[in-house]
């Protein structure tokens, strides 16, 4: 059966165009409007421990989805995000240095290899994936989209690039857009978490 | 693609470049990011130049070190990611292609073996008629992020556009066909 995962392109536009309208927009980092609470999803990580929205409380996460058989945009992008938590680094406190979430939609071919391969850019890489329709409420929520594509005897994934960016509480605040620079894309999110601070100062 | 490569074939005979299809292609800077490990397909890139007069054409190539090889695209179309596979890639008589990552890439998969940096994976790239052009690419981890940046404004600069006309056109077919239902 066919089961789309997805708001579809259209409704994507739509969202950054009107829904979501950014505020600032630096380097290939848009802000949204509004931040997008998470809806509560149950999924695992690469070490079988549970992931949730709980998961993403208390720290600043940065969340890809992909798939391990993308061996192009995927790699690169999972070592740009490395290289913006270095520049990072330079910036801000260690313990706001967002977690990287390497979201796995294939979970058939990926679960048992995914450890090692998010370890390889990072040990503190996170590999998530899980049942289907925990997957989907995940994507949807962030309103983003993935299809499998058969290839032949094989498949192959369309998934937005879009890198989520999620605030201690759990919310959507800014997507983030490949190819990443790490200087720049490093300043938009030191910023993004001032405004952040101001905002729960109040 | 048959008629793709009658047309190949019919520019080579009226240059009369019949006997070596692969004359005046060479390919340089061969590099691969050591690829994670596990990671079941990875990514070869270089730049492929015609010094000769009429135009060669890329139809696949094979790589010892792995089950299948495939010339690839990655495209983003509103802001979606999508790999595609191209039957052919044409290198215009004096011109230069280059495979970098974000665009095209050689899709290398089911390595045989693990690959580090320091290895070298062979390659060997098919033309239209029939001869090949073996092909070295280093694996180097320094450019791993770096190149991203450096090639993602020309990564979509210089290839035969038409060449898209012959991607694998299945995707609206078999939706999560393969995702265990």
């Amino acid at each position: 059966m066919r089961r789309f995962a997805f708001a579809s392109i259209l409704s994507l536009s739509a969202a950054l165009g009107a829904a979501a309208a950014p505020t600032h927009s630096v380097a290939d980092g848009i802000v949204l409007d509004d931040p997008v609470a998470l809806p509560a999803f149950a999924l695992e990580d690469h070490a079988g421990a549970p992931f949730s929205k709980e998961s993403l409380r208390g720290q600043w996460t940065l969340v890809m989805i992909g798939f391990t058989f993308c061996p192009d945009v995927c790699p690169f992008t999972l070592a740009n995000l490395e290289a913006v938590r270095n520049e990072l680094a330079l910036r801000i406190r260690p313990d706001n240095v967002p977690q990287v979430v390497f979201l796995s939609v294939d979970p058939d071919r990926d679960r048992a290899v995914l450890k090692e391969y998010v370890g390889h850019f990072h040990p503190s890489f996170l590999g998530a994936t899980g049942a289907r329709e925990e997957i989907d409420s995940y994507v949807e929520a962030t309103d983003s989209f993935y299809r499998f594509v058969d290839e032949g005897d094989s498949y192959t994934v369309h998934h937005s690039s879009a890198i989520a960016v999620i605030d201690p509480d759990g919310a959507l605040r800014a997507r983030l857009q490949p190819p990443l620079k790490p200087g720049p894309i490093a300043e938009f999110l030191a910023r993004l978490q001032i405004a952040y601070r101001r905002e729960q100062n109040g | 693609m048959t008629a793709r490569l009658s047309l190949a074939a019919a520019i080579m005979m009226i240059s009369g470049a019949t006997a070596h299809a692969c004359d005046g292609l060479t390919a340089r800077d061969g590099w691969m990011a050591p690829p994670p490990p596990g990671a079941p397909s990875h990514a070869g890139y270089l730049t492929l130049v015609n010094h000769g007069a009429a135009p060669q054409t890329l139809t696949g190539l094979t790589a010892p070190g792995y089950a299948g090889a495939m010339l690839h695209e990655s495209v983003m179309e509103d802001g979606v990611m999508k790999m595609r596979h191209l039957m052919a890639l044409e290198i215009p008589p004096g011109d230069e292609v280059v495979l970098a990552p974000h665009g095209l890439h050689l899709m290398l998969m089911g390595p045989n073996g693990p690959v580090a940096e320091g290895d070298s994976v062979s390659v060997d790239l098919s033309c239209a008629v029939g001869a090949r052009l073996s092909v070295e690419l280093a694996v180097r981890g320094a450019e791993f992020g770096a190149a991203a940046e450096a090639h993602s404004d020309r990564a979509h600069e210089n290839h035969a556009h038409e060449n898209h006309a012959l991607e694998n056109h299945a995707q609206d077919d078999h939706s999560h066909a393969h995702s265990g239902h």
